[in-house]
């Protein structure tokens, strides 16, 4: 199956590959796995004042369509509010990287990787605010 | 008809491999185009499409992933449902093993080989799992379908090391 330039572009050149510290409070880290195809993705944000995202980090073993997924993703999750981020869809992924219909469950790994990054920082924001007011 | 009705075997995760391969050899042959050149061209015509069946219930039920889907379709089991969600420890885990597998690349083959025979072992460790919840109902593990879908990461990552040793 041939991959779009886009989807080898971002294969070969993956943006904001790394690791941020899970343990930082202004981190919130999505791990999330595709069982049909045995691919895992780590996908983390760190949020600064005002709830914007100032940086995302991934790691992903998959494919390249899953790769291309993860990172595009990180592109677009830089300078966005929580709630601009908690919004975004797969379907875009899918048309910025012109994904054949056998790959679209790339592009949802991605899309469920950022939620559990936002539920995970959401999270920690919670258990913060509890054990200062106890 | 499911694999196992089509090799007529009890439909069962333990199945012997050795009496399986018996058993579609011996359904082959007496199957086999040779056998039927004097039969109805209608007659030839079913020989050969169950020939054809029994090569793929073979193939199926020589897998142990597709002979866990397999068990799973025949118990209305879906193989996708949420139960099969691997958890954040399992996929933790996983994570680490491929970050591994990334030093270990780095390092050589020594590396990739002791890697490979841990891997192996979890491999090894979540079929037996899978076995004994599939044929003896032992939920201790976690249900089938997760237990199919972290098969499915051990044989992923276990074929990524296998390629890189072969190379070695």
């Amino acid at each position: 199956m041939a991959y779009s330039d886009k989807v080898i572009e971002h294969a070969e050149n993956p943006r904001n590959v790394g690791t941020l510290d899970k343990d930082d409070p202004n981190v919130g880290t999505g791990l999330v796995g595709a069982p049909a195809c045995g691919d895992v993705m780590r996908l983390q944000i760190k949020v600064g004042d005002g709830g914007v995202i100032e940086d995302a980090r991934f790691k992903t073993f998959g494919c390249g369509s899953a790769i291309a997924s993860s990172s595009l993703a990180t592109e677009w999750l830089k300078g966005k509010t929580l709630d601009e981020a908690a919004g975004l869809k797969n379907t875009s992924i899918v048309e910025e990287l012109n994904l054949p219909p056998v790959k679209i469950h790339c592009s949802v790994l991605a899309e469920d990787a950022v939620k559990a990054a936002i539920a995970d920082y959401r999270a920690k924001q919670v258990a913060k605010t509890a054990g200062g007011s106890a | 008809m499911n694999p196992f009705a089509r090799l007529g075997v009890e439909p069962k995760f333990a199945v012997d491999l050795t009496e399986l391969e018996r058993v579609h050899r011996d359904l082959s042959r007496a199957l086999h185009p040779d056998r039927h050149v004097q039969s109805m061209p209608s007659e030839r015509r079913r020989t050969l499409d169950e020939a054809v069946a029994v090569n793929e219930a073979w193939r199926v039920l020589r897998s142990p992933v597709r002979r866990a889907e397999a068990l799973l379709a025949l118990r209305d089991e879906p193989v996708d449902g949420a139960d099969a969600k691997p958890s954040a420890s399992f996929l933790m885990a996983m994570m680490e093993r491929r970050e591994e597998l990334e030093s270990a690349k780095a390092k050589g083959p020594a590396a990739l080989l002791t890697l490979e025979q841990a891997a192996t072992l979890d491999a090894d460790r979540c079929l037996a799992a899978l076995s004994s919840a599939l044929d003896g109902g032992d939920a201790t593990n976690g249900p089938p379908a997760r237990l199919l879908a972290e098969l499915r990461f051990h044989r992923r990552l276990l074929d990524e090391l296998g390629d890189l040793t072969a190379d070695a």
